[in-house]
């Protein structure tokens, strides 16, 4: 049934432009680049090189329009549905420029520090790509928009400093330039398809001095840019959709030597993946110089899986991109009100003073209020601010009153986020009025609930905004108890009411809810509690294993506030506080923990994983990496709730496990039951034997036929 | 009634002396009359009809005031795009194309209630100076043209089955328009006249506006005007041929050979008519961010015009070398006719003119190469079977689709804008560019109203003589006197003045200052009204069945 390896490691050259389709390269093929070598270098080696990194940053531009035509500018909107005769080239056609486009890059530029150009052109840039329709781009290589700029950033790299450090990097220019279209490969038939939907929409893009020293520094300097896009509105600054993309230029030398030859990493789509691939391309660099061989000059891409970047197959020749001032496109002109000319209507003109005054409080400036006002640490005002919206909260929560701003900065960046995040809503699309989280942290302040009561109370109220926090505690009775004796005297019934006591490091098996495990500590008159049992299921996943030690960790602190508590679904207990110390653990179904970047649902786990080309080849994957199986869709929920979790994925279709056998019936790969629910979105009968899920906002989750080997989808592991 | 001008015809119009639909119909059946002189490559008839019937709806009472050009019979180049209408270009890259919409001109003509009768024949792309470098070959100047009408009849049914099946799938690439056959050599011989060669050319690369204009097809035409490609066939073909200032008139839907110096071109049979077709263009448009946003204001001309107290300059290094006698000979007529009607005529000069054609060698090929780059077969024209790459689908896609002589400045083009060349020619060929424009604007600062001078060197030469040197040479030759205009961005109009020792037209051309359309018209008016130029009249062929 599985695909033939012999055919997945034949790497396909693509008869149109002659690149080979990264589907056909199976990916372990890829991790096969050894590690192991870049280990042998040990930290000696590693200082006595300097990393040197320079970021080009292309920004779109979220207007609702493009850079030049009237079409509009939708992330995802159906194949060639947003192309103006411009965007296609037609002959004829010509350029006008987008007022709105200039007015965000000007506001970004002031934003960035830049000098504006009063005087900014255009050129045209020339090579022939099927998805650049007129065989050039207009961009503004001569005289950009703006140049020379400074941008405050934190780094906070706890490997390196247990403090987060405010640093500068200098921009080297801000320039307006078109974006290009896309192009599909389909090897197998031999063709390259077109997506003219992106070309021509607005980019910004951002050049800085090659200043940057690791990876962490440049991933931390583009967190800082997309927070300012973001602030300021110009950009969503999504990097998985490509809103703001990232190509680093790395070199490696010894101090007091001349730069080093460089290369250049193309399409970093994730802030994770420009502070790894730079990580790795220096650690590849300083170890092929120490082995005595050389750099060469080249573009690569970086794979995130694997964290290894490769040479770029279509080898980029040298191209001279033979620019020309664009003929059609009269110099822009800025002004501001000095030089701004007389009688002329404001809507003909830009004024750089007006978007001057549309500059909001920018994330520096953020922090340093945070800072000084409130009293927070850098790194508390950073986390706050790291997080679009958050800052605003934070200043409803505290606006006007007594609070701890200590109190509810943590409580915000600490539980708040971690809600959110297991959720998957940003801080803007959350329900969770500021009110509620007043009320919690101004419980929180006066002991009334524990913080994990907190959590619990702001999830109760997420998941029925209409409540007040005040109603949810009072409802479940959740306020701490913080008389002693009560206390005492709640616990020694707990103990006797359940003799069980497991002996340390005795496993708890899951599957029983609702079960309530109470170990007394060896020494009463120890404060601090010891592990004495964890369970959960045994997980392969290293980083659940790493979340649970957190979690113990945790409790330990607690345990030096004399308090230590737990909360048991029935309500039973809810606080132990004694010289002779518990634990409990309640072992319900809402706490087997999936792990990290695993998604619960339904009592199972999900894990979405990037692109195979069988369903085969992705249930192997799912079996080996994850000990799971490609997902089997039972219900109309569980449709749902996977076609959600591929949505948020850059493939559009992913593999279910659904296989058509040769009698015609569909059947589950892995043990051939027949497929009872299914969700096709096409009402006639389908010709191919794969399947995948694919989701739209209009139509919801709904499952394709596919030709088995044809296509590159995501998968999804279910276990 | 088609040697009107298009003003006698819209006051006949008006008075309801004709109508819309009958001049339409004369027009049709002139075109049909002159297929052999090439001026159009795709008859728009029965888009025509409709529009004439649409016009003359319009002058029907009760219905409020009809536009400005209603039932006014036009042709339009075949480098402006018509909506559903093919727009070739005259290569064989757009031969299948069809845009899908209307260039800015054309919708204003329309909106203006003009009747488009056709496509006119071009140089490819507009490359050219005698519109003889077209997929469908070249076009006839109608003077002293040797009309065949023994096998009219026969030509004519050949060419209305042709014409029933442009689309025919099946048909070879080069044998698709009936005029193409022709070009290989079979035209002249269906005309019943193998030995016939010494027609003239009509100057190009507008050469079918013109034609179309002086041979009663229509009554005005849209050319562009990049070297002199509308000046140089209205002299050619003795008609009046207006180029205005750059960003006068949209470039939008005009599909580019220089964006920087194109501008679209009128065609018409008197200088009243040039007047009423650019009030009826001229303006901002949104779609073309070159075009000036001040409102334009309508250029009326008064028949009762003085000279007096006008600056006219006579710029010394407009005597280029090969002007025939018969043109010096006008134009120092017509310098003395000013000077003796009371306007000051002074010797003037502009250094720098020598320097035009190289300049404008350069900055041509960059922005031929820039533009041509679109023209890839993707998207749209013409796309090969060469599949074997994509690289190799674009080379041999624009290796056919393309001329030589597009073909040769693409290549050149892309060789002066190479980073290590980008300096020394396009940098170099730009300053030189700002010098020309300079030296017209110290002439203009300098109390010289207007500029006299040839249009081109001599009289429409014969076509045999004509492609004895290639493209390359001959527009050097022919661009002398209009093409530093196209550099300077100023207006310039051509107005036919005398018949040369051949009988054939000679025209001057009359340059003006940025946005000084209405001077310099007011002028070329008065040059016109004392010339009294003998028109093409070509009403005997309504006499033959």
């Amino acid at each position: 049934m599985a695909a033939p390896l012999n055919k997945m490691r034949t790497e396909i050259v693509c008869r149109l432009c002659g690149k080979i389709s990264r589907s056909f390269v199976h990916r372990p093929l890829l991790r096969c680049q050894p590690k192991r070598h870049l280990r042998k270098h040990n930290n000696q080696s590693r200082e006595k090189w300097k990393g040197v990194v320079g970021l080009e940053i292309h920004a779109q531009i979220a207007t609702s329009s493009k850079l030049f035509s009237g079409s509009a500018t939708h992330f995802g909107a159906p194949t060639n549905t947003q192309v103006s005769f411009f965007d296609a080239a037609l002959p004829g056609t010509l350029p006008v420029l987008n007022r709105g486009c200039v007015e965000a890059s000007v506001l970004t530029a002031l934003a960035l520090g830049c000098d504006i150009n009063r005087v900014s052109k255009f050129d045209r840039k020339h090579y022939f790509y099927a998805d650049l329709p007129a065989g050039y781009q207009i961009t503004q290589q001569r005289q950009p928009i703006a140049r020379l700029g400074k941008v405050q950033y934190v780094v906070y790299d706890p490997a390196v400093n247990k403090y987060p450090v405010q640093t500068v990097a200098n921009l080297t220019q801000l320039q307006l330039e078109q974006d290009s279209g896309k192009s599909l490969h389909d090897t197998d038939e031999g063709q390259s398809l077109i997506d003219l939907n992106r070309a021509g929409v607005g980019l910004m893009e951002i050049v800085t001095e090659p200043e940057f020293t690791s990876g962490e520094d440049a991933a931390s300097f583009i967190k800082e840019l997309q927070l300012i896009l973001q602030v300021l509105g110009t950009c969503d600054g999504k990097m998985a959709e490509g809103s703001l993309r990232v190509d680093a230029n790395i070199s490696v030398h010894k101090q007091g030597e001349p730069l080093g030859v460089r290369t250049e990493v193309k399409n970093l789509n994730s802030i994770r993946s420009v502070a790894k691939a730079i990580e790795f391309e220096i650690e590849r660099q300083i170890c092929e110089l120490e082995r005595g061989r050389s750099i060469a000059n080249e573009t690569r891409s970086f794979d995130p899986e694997a964290g290894e970047t490769v040479p770029m197959r279509d080898k980029e020749k040298i191209l001279d991109y033979r620019f020309m001032p664009e003929p059609n496109l009269p110099p822009l002109h800025l002004y501001d009100d000095k030089s701004m000319p007389e009688g002329v209507k404001p809507s003909d003109v830009i004024s750089i003073d007006a978007i001057q005054k549309r500059l909001p409080e920018l994330p520096n400036q953020m922090r340093e209020r945070l800072q000084g006002q409130h009293g927070l640490t850098l790194l508390q005002a950073a986390l706050i601010v790291s997080e679009e919206g958050l800052v605003r909260l934070f200043d409803d929560v505290i606006c006007d009153s007594k609070r701890n701003p200590q109190t509810v900065a943590n409580f915000l960046s600490n539980e708040y986020l971690s809600l959110l995040n297991k959720r998957d809503v940003s801080v803007i699309e959350s329900p969770v009025r500021s009110a509620v989280i007043g009320e919690v942290c101004d419980m929180l302040e006066n002991s009334d609930i524990s913080l994990k009561i907190a959590k619990r109370v702001i999830e109760e109220v997420f998941d029925d905004p209409s409540q007040s926090a005040a109603d949810v505690v009072r409802e479940n009775d959740w306020r701490q108890i913080t008389d002693e004796e009560e206390l005492e005297k709640l616990c020694q019934q707990i103990i006797s009411d359940h003799p069980q006591r497991p002996s340390p490091g005795n496993k708890i098996k899951s599957g029983q809810p609702d079960q309530v495990w109470i170990t007394p500590c060896p020494d009463n008159k120890t404060k601090f509690a010891q592990e004495q049992v964890w369970t959960t299921r045994q997980s392969s996943h290293k980083k659940t294993k790493s979340r649970q030690k957190d979690y113990v960790r945790r409790q330990h602190v607690e345990g030096r506030s004399h308090v230590f508590r737990t909360t048991h679904s029935s309500g039973a207990c809810r606080a132990c506080y004694l010289d002779i110390y518990f634990t409990l653990f309640p072992l319900t179904a809402q706490t087997v923990s999936c792990g990290h970047l695993w998604k619960e649902f339904q009592g199972s786990c999900y894990f979405y994983d990037y692109g195979t080309n069988t369903p085969e080849a992705a249930n192997e994957l799912c079996k080996e990496t994850h000990d799971a199986h490609l997902v089997k869709i039972t219900s109309e929920e569980e449709n749902t709730f996977v076609g959600k979790l591929v949505s948020k994925t850059t493939l559009p279709i992913s593999w279910i496990a659904a296989k058509r056998s040769e009698s015609g019936e569909w059947k589950w790969i892995d043990n051939g039951e027949n497929v009872t629910f299914k969700a096709w979105a096409l009402k006639k009968k389908s010709v191919f034997n794969c399947a995948g899920i694919i989701y739209s906002d209009l139509t919801g989750a709904s499952w394709v036929s596919l030709n088995c080997d044809l296509y590159y989808c995501g998968f999804v592991c279910e276990r | 009634m088609l040697s009107l001008t298009l003003k006698s015809a819209l006051s006949q119009l008006r008075e309801g002396k004709t109508s819309a639909k009958e001049l339409c119909e004369k027009c049709i059946e002139r075109a049909a009359k002159l297929r052999e002189l090439n001026a159009l490559v795709t008859e728009t008839f029965q888009i025509a009809r409709s529009q004439a019937e649409h016009a003359a709806a319009g002058y029907s009472v009760g219905s409020g005031e009809p536009g400005p050009l209603a039932g006014i019979p036009v042709a339009v180049k075949d480098n402006f795009c018509t909506k559903g209408v093919r727009t070739s270009c005259a290569s064989h890259m757009l031969q299948n194309y069809a845009p899908p919409y209307n260039a800015t001109m054309v919708q204003k003509m329309a909106d203006g209630g003009a009747v488009l009768i056709g496509k006119t024949n071009l140089d490819e792309y507009g490359m050219g100076s005698a519109s003889v470098e077209s997929i469908y070959g070249a076009t006839r100047n109608p003077w002293k043209y040797r009309f065949s009408h023994r096998n009219n009849v026969e030509f004519e049914n050949q060419v209305e089955q042709s014409n029933n099946g442009p689309d025919n799938e099946n048909n070879d690439l080069y044998t698709s328009h009936p005029a193409m056959r022709g070009y290989k050599g079979s035209l002249s011989e269906r005309m019943g006249d193998k030995n016939y060669t010494d027609w003239h050319v009509a100057g190009g690369s507008s050469g079918g506006s013109a034609v179309a204009v002086a041979s009663g097809i229509c009554f005005g035409a849209l050319g562009s005007d990049t070297g002199g490609s509308t000046r140089n066939p209205a002299s050619y073909c003795g008609i009046v041929g207006l180029k205005s200032t750059y960003g006068l008139l949209s470039r939008h839907g005009l599909i580019p050979l220089v964006n920087s110096m194109d501008v679209p071109g009128i065609f018409s049979r008197s200088v009243d008519d040039a007047a009423i077709l650019l009030n009826c263009l001229a303006g901002h448009d949104v779609f073309d961010s070159t075009t000036v946003p001040d409102e334009y204001n309508p250029i009326h001309l008064p028949d009762d015009i003085s000279v007096k107290g006008l600056h006219i300059g006579i710029p010394k290094e407009y005597h280029a070398p090969g002007t025939s006698a018969d043109v010096i000979d006008a134009w120092r007529k017509m310098a003395d006719m000013f000077d003796n009607a009371g306007a000051k005529v002074s010797q003037v000069s502009l250094p720098h003119t020598q320097y035009s054609i190289l300049c404008y060698s350069v900055l041509c090929c960059c922005e031929v190469a820039s533009n041509m780059a679109r023209y890839d077969g993707i998207e749209f024209g013409l796309r090969t079977n060469d599949m074997a790459s994509t690289e190799q689908l674009y080379a041999d896609s624009r290796h056919k689709g393309f001329n030589d002589v597009v073909r040769g400045r693409i290549f050149a083009g892309n060789y002066f804008l190479l980073r290590k060349n980008y300096e020394r020619y396009f940098l170099k060929a730009q300053r030189v560019r700002r010098l020309i424009s300079d030296d017209f604007r110290t002439v203009f600062n300098n109390g010289v109203d207007l500029l006299l001078t040839p249009t081109t060197l001599s009289d429409a030469p014969r076509h045999d003589w004509y492609v004895q040197e290639d493209n390359r040479t001959r527009s050097v030759q022919q661009d002398v006197y209009t093409q530093p205009i196209n550099l300077a961005g100023v207006p310039a109009v051509t107005v036919p003045i005398c018949l040369s020792c051949n009988g054939l037209p000679i025209g001057l051309q009359l340059i003006g200052q940025h946005f000084g359309e209405k001077q310099m018209l007011l002028a070329a008016k008065w040059m016109e009204q004392q010339c009294c130029f003998p028109s093409l009249n070509l009403d005997f062929l309504d006499q033959i069945p």
